[in-house]
Order: C-alpha cells, then structure tokens, then sequence
C-alpha cells in the first residue's frame, strides 16, 4: 500500500462520518440559498400570468433595486440597526451589566440577571407585543404621557427607528451579559491581584488585562448579534409595520413587503440575496479581526 | 410506449406511493373532503355561527362528506399572499376558499382558479344574480370563476347637528365638489372646534385610503381613470389626477380636515367612527356602507339614538355632472381551487353557502350589500339597519378598482402621492410628476400611457 492510498483511506475514514450531516447542509440550507440566486433572476411572483410562467430577466431585479431610492435608505437603516442596537447598544450595555454583576451583592445580581435573561427567554412574539403595549397610541407610555402632560400616542409614528433600536436591545442585551459574564469569570484572579499590587486601577485592569483576556469572546459576541440583529423582522412588523412609509423599512422587511406584499417573489428574493451579502461581509471582517489577534 | 411515457409512469408511481406513505392512506377520505379557507379576523363569532351552520347543512345533504373550515387568521393584505402561497401546490390548496374579487383575474392568470361556467348552468340561483355582479366573477377570458357574496358602496356620513349648526339642511346632498367644500367651510366659521370633514388620504391606512378616499374622487372626475381598460395601461399625467390632488390639499390646508398627525394615524378609522362620529367632533366623513354596524347593538361601539344625530348621502361627482354620485365598490367571492380533487363536491358546497339563506345571512352578518334580487328583498336583511337600503341603491353609480396584479404596488404609490399633498411637503404638480415616474419605474413604461 503506498502513502497515497492509504492517505485516501485515511480521508475516506475521516469524511464518511460527516456525510450525512453534510448531506442535510447541501439539502436545506446550501438548496434554498442556491434556489434564491436563481429566483432573484426570474420575475417570478405569487399572483399573475409570471407565477406559473416567471422568465429568465438577467439582472434587471438588482438593477431596478440598485436604482431605488428606497434601496440605499433600507440598507442605511440596516446597519443603523446594526450599530446601534447591537454593537453599541446590547454590546456595551451587556458588557457593563457582567461587570457591575461581579463587585454586586449576589442576591442583587440575581435579580438583576433575572429581569434581564426574562426580555431573552419569553417567546418572541410576545415580548414584541410587550412592547407594541408599550409604546403604541392608547399604550402605557400614551397613558403616562397624559399624566405627565406631553403628547405621547404616535411615538412609532414619530421616530420608529429609535423605538425598534430600544426594542432589540431590550431582547438581546441578556446574550451578550451571558457571554461577557462567563468570560469574566474565565479570568484568573491571580492575574487581577498581580495587575492591582503593580498599581492598576481599575479603569486600567479592565482596558488593559480584562479586555485583552475576552477579546475573543468579544468578538464571537460581536459576529453573533451582529447576525442576528440583521435578521429582525418580527421587532419591526409587529411594531411599525415597516412604516410610517418605508421609515423603518430594513432589508428584511423591505424583502417581505415586496415579496409577499406586492407579490413580487423574484425582486424579494434580490434583496434577500444582498442581505447575504451584507451579513458575509460583516462576518469576514470579524473573522479577519479575530484572526489577527491570534497571530499577536 | 415511448421512452418519456415509461419515465412518467415510473414519476408518477413514485410520487403516488410517497403521496399515500406521507398521507397514511388519507387520499380516499380527501376525497369526500372540502376544504374551505376564508379570512378569520377578530370578532368572527357571528360568521363562524354562519359556517357551522353551512357546514351542518353541508353534510347532512351529502352523506360521508366532510366540510372542513380552515380559517385563516390574519389582516386583510397577509390573507391575500396566505391564500396565493396555499393555492400555488396541489397539497396545501384548498378546495374553496373566500377571495376579494378584485384578486380574481390575477388568479385566474396564475392558474389557481376553475372555471365553474358549466356547473353554473345547472344552478338554478345563478339566475337571481344581478348582471353586473355575475361579471364580478368573470376573467379576461370571458369565463365565470367566482360567485360574489356581497358588494360594497362609499358615501358621506354626516352629523346632523354639526350640519344645522352651520345653516346646513339635516337631509343635506351635495351636488358638486364644491358643495362639499362649502359645507366644511361653513361648519369652520360656525364650529371652530369642530373637524369640518375628513376623507382619508395617505399612507398608514393602506388601501382604505386609496378606495375611499382618493378614488372616490378620481372616478367622480370626468373619464378620470387610473388604468385604461380598453388598451390595458395605466393613466400618467392626467388632469383628473392633479384635480383629485388639488381638492385633498384644498381641504387640508384650509383646516377642514384633520391635522396631518390625526390624518396620518393608522387607528384613524376607529377614531372617527367610535369616537369623533359618535361625540360630535366631526361634521362629515367619506365612508363605507357598513359604518353604523359598530353602534347598533352588540356592535363595537354601541350607540342606541345614533339615528336623531347621524345623516347619510351619496358622494357627487366633480362638477355635478352625470350621473350625479360616485361610489367605489368591491367585494368578496367564493371560488374553486384549479387543484381541487372533487370539484362536483366543492361546487355542491359552494351552493349551500350560497342558497337564498346563507347568502341573505352572509349579507346581514358582515354588512355587505346585495348582490341577489331574492336577498335584496329579504327583510331580515332590509330590517338589519336603516341605511342599507340607501346604500344598496348607490351600487349603480359604482365603480371598480382595476383588477390587475399591479393595482397593489400603484395603489401604494397613490397613497404616496396624496400623503405629501396632505402633508404639503409636495405640490400637487410634484406630487403628480412623482406618481408618474414611479408608477412607470414599477409597472414598466409599456404598461402606461400619457392621458390624453
């Protein structure tokens, strides 16, 4: 047997288990991506003469897409989402509450964790009506206001973005918390005791040695909420709808109105397509970051 | 046998045996089975009665069959795209199912409708349908695919206080544009506290805005008209347009409307008819045929003496010209699924939901009009409300929305249109320019045609 075939063997051992699981990957996920690239060619749609007979159209979805003046603001509101509520929003807020988590009583911490993983764990259906019960007109914050004499019954008219950044960082802060919380944990004290009887305070432990230590776990949070804030969609129907006019109309949602909305399946699935896009994008940059960082 | 005939065969055994393994033998009892989808909203307990009592029916008659409800829960735009998904595949379409008949022809297009013209010629009800309702169910290939259940009209609800106030007759018609916008200026000078009138524009609201608002004024202009339905193109640049968008910046900037804000909010509707109507804040409003429905009993908002206070007319075209009122109306209809196993059976049913009871009933329940001469002479269904035979008699001044599968994306772009004028972000003349390139960008430039 000379090296080659047993090196073959060797590979065939290796692969033959994960067949099967690769199997399903190619069926249900690799399918409908490829299925997608396809459609986003056709002008298929959902009524009409073009759902039983779409035709071929070459790029004409993406270049009317690229062409509309919608298109540019739903991508802007997308990574707007993306910075604000994810990045600094559920990022930071996560970081400070595993932080504070550390020096707090332990029964306060409980609760704390509590009240936030309970905006993670409910159904998400439901903590969007939570808050649509909140903010819309005839709402808590409507009844409030009146107390308190402002004017609060068209918030989601008003600034709809704003909200569903509130929104997403109320349901996501609790992943970040958990990630950051067990990264600290992962820190040796002996580390901390050395860096404080050199001196450091604790603005400097934190940048200087905690920060450092976690920049992993940093990162994989990061692409994590960074994946899942640009798939929102439920935030924004139930809430706005994706209105007042397209002022909160992100990728997603704009995909949806289109697609099922207004039955254009092919156009629906071109924005779909670009919001693969946009999502490798961020993840190859966070993969380039991390990989960086290990050659340190 | 050629090759392609054995290949289809060996296709067609190998799908049957996965179709009787997926469905564990089921195939014989689909059979004796109807599946009926319709659009289950909130409060559906007096239709869901209106079904079970169908469904009883149903099934006594037809030994072994089985009327099957399948309700789709969900707001009026997301029925559309449900009902469109389930009637692309054999599997999940139902048998018959409930559908806006403006949706007929781009169905008809797709493929997902039967034709019932044979099954009709046996039905000896057919012949209580109104002409132009029987036309409601029919596609440009001049076959029947739908029975109507019921049609709607548009007019003007007024408070007949506010009205008497002003100096205002309490069985006030106007008979032109004009009229109307005098009405709302009187009611200003007399009433300042008081909305003058409200005819919904923008975008929040959706359709309703465009079908009850916009287009009650289009279609009222002379040969106004978004869609030619000789050369089959969509209307640009046409005077009527700017004119319907010059009367909706006239009464909102003049203050006889709502302010942008009350416009602008998607609850507009229940405000005005649960709380603005009722509490005499609003003189006048451009409203459907079944907006009493929520004040008589058991209604949303019930109000017993609403008759001393609330006045009802037809809405006038432009200038006064012929035939003198304008309204929009539409619908719903039942249909047969193109995939339907058993259409003898669906029909069979469809017949039941549509016998002279069930069809009277259906008209009484959702407050829609007529469409038989049988029911429009039922007295439960005359004695439900006061109004309805009024209304019932402005289904021939109607009008219908273009049944087109690009009616939806152009509605929207109406709805744009008149939210800036409102707003008076935009000129109507800017408002228009706009509406025309975008109508062009969407539906592509072969589909338009510059009014003459």
């Amino acid at each position: 047997m000379n090296s080659s075939t047993r090196k073959k063997l060797i590979n065939a051992e290796h692969y033959t288990p994960i067949l099967p699981a690769a199997a399903m990957m190619v069926l249900f996920l690799l399918g409908p991506i490829i299925w997608s690239l396809y459609a986003s060619l056709t002008d298929y749609s959902m009524v009409g003469s073009t759902a039983v007979n779409p035709h071929f159209v070459g790029l004409k979805n993406y270049v009317a897409l690229f062409t509309d003046p919608v298109f540019p603001k739903s991508l802007w509101l997308t990574i707007l989402l993306i910075l604000a509520s994810a990045l600094i929003g559920q990022n930071i807020l996560g970081m400070v509450l595993a932080l504070l988590s550390q020096k707090a009583p332990r029964r306060l911490t409980k609760v704390v964790d509590s009240i936030v993983v309970l905006a993670w764990v409910i159904p998400d259906i439901v903590g969007c009506y939570c808050a649509y019960a909140l903010f819309a007109g005839g709402g808590t914050l409507d009844a409030l206001g009146k107390v308190v004499g402002a004017d609060w019954s068209a918030l989601l008219y008003y600034h709809p973005m704003t909200i569903v950044i509130i929104v997403n960082v109320w349901r996501g802060t609790a992943f970040s918390m958990l990630i950051y919380q067990a990264a600290l944990n992962d820190i040796s004290k002996d580390v901390i005791e050395a860096a404080e009887i050199d001196g450091a305070n604790a603005w400097q432990s934190f940048f200087r040695i905690k920060l450092p230590i976690m920049r992993h776990s940093i990162l994989t949070n990061l692409m994590l909420i960074t994946l899942q804030t640009l798939s929102v969609f439920s935030i924004i129907i139930v809430l706005t709808g994706g209105g007042p006019g397209t002022n909160s109309s992100t990728l997603p949602v704009l995909a949806y109105l289109e697609a099922f909305n207004f039955s254009k399946l092919g156009y629906g699935t071109a924005i779909s397509v670009i919001l693969v896009v946009v999502g490798a994008l961020f993840s190859v940059l966070y993969i380039k970051l991390l990989r960086t960082n290990d050659e340190d | 046998m050629n090759k392609l005939g054995k290949i289809s065969v060996m296709l067609l055994a190998a799908t049957t045996s996965v179709g009787i393994l997926s469905s564990c033998g089921s195939s014989e009892s689909d059979k004796k089975t109807v599946k009926f989808a319709y659009q289950a909203t909130g409060d559906t307990s007096a239709i869901s009665k209106w079904m079970k009592d169908v469904k009883t029916q149903f099934e006594a008659e037809n030994k072994g069959a089985t009327l099957k409800l399948e309700p789709i829960k969900s707001n009026g735009d997301d029925y559309g795209s449900k009902l469109a998904l389930m009637s692309k595949s054999e599997k999940t379409a139902p048998d018959l199912m409930i559908l806006d008949t403006e949706m007929i022809r781009p169905y008809v297009a797709a493929g997902y409708l039967k034709p019932i013209d044979d099954q009709l010629k046996g039905w000896k009800d057919w012949s209580q349908y109104f002409d132009s309702s029987k036309n409601a169910g029919k596609a440009d290939d001049g076959k029947i695919y739908a029975v109507p259940l019921g049609t709607d009209t548009r007019g003007i609800w007024y408070n007949k206080d506010i009205l008497k106030k002003a100096g205002l007759s309490d069985d006030w018609q106007p008979k032109s544009w004009d009229e109307v916008i005098d009405a709302a200026t009187k009611i200003k000078k007399t009433q300042p506290d008081v909305i003058p009138m409200n005819l919904y524009a923008g975008r929040p609201l959706g359709e309703v805005s465009v079908m009850q608002g916009f287009d009650m004024l289009l279609y009222g202009t002379k040969g106004g008209t978004l869609y030619n339905t000789k050369t089959q193109k969509w209307v640009t640049g046409s005077k009527q347009f700017k004119d319907s968008l010059q009367f909706i910046k006239d009464i909102y900037s003049k203050g006889l409307a709502p302010t942008p804000q009350q416009a602008l909010d998607p609850q507009l509707g229940d405000k005005v008819g649960q709380q603005w109507m009722p509490q005499s804040k609003l003189g006048m409003s451009i409203e459907g045929n079944w907006l009493a429905s929520s004040w008589m009993p058991g209604g949303d908002s019930e109000w017993t003496d609403w008759q001393k206070h609330i006045g009802w007319c037809g809405f006038p075209t432009q200038n006064g010209q012929k035939p003198g009122l304008i309204s929009m109306s539409g619908g719903w209809g039942l249909a047969l699924s193109s995939h339907t196993q058993n259409p003898d059976l669906a029909f069979k049913a469809l017949k039941v939901f549509q016998n002279e009871k069930h069809a009277a009933a259906y008209d009484t329940i959702s407050g829609s009009i007529a469409v038989r001469k049988d029911v429009e002479q039922d007295k439960k269904y005359l004695g439900s409300n006061p109004t309805i035979k009024f209304f019932t008699d402005l289904a021939k001044y109607s009008q219908y929305r273009p049944a087109n599968s690009q009616y939806k994306e152009v509605s929207d772009q109406v709805a744009i249109a008149t939210e800036s004028v409102l707003t008076g972000q935009k000129s109507v003349k800017d408002a228009a320019a706009e509406y025309d390139s975008a109508i062009t960008k969407t539906v592509g430039a072969d589909h338009t045609e510059a009014a003459k």
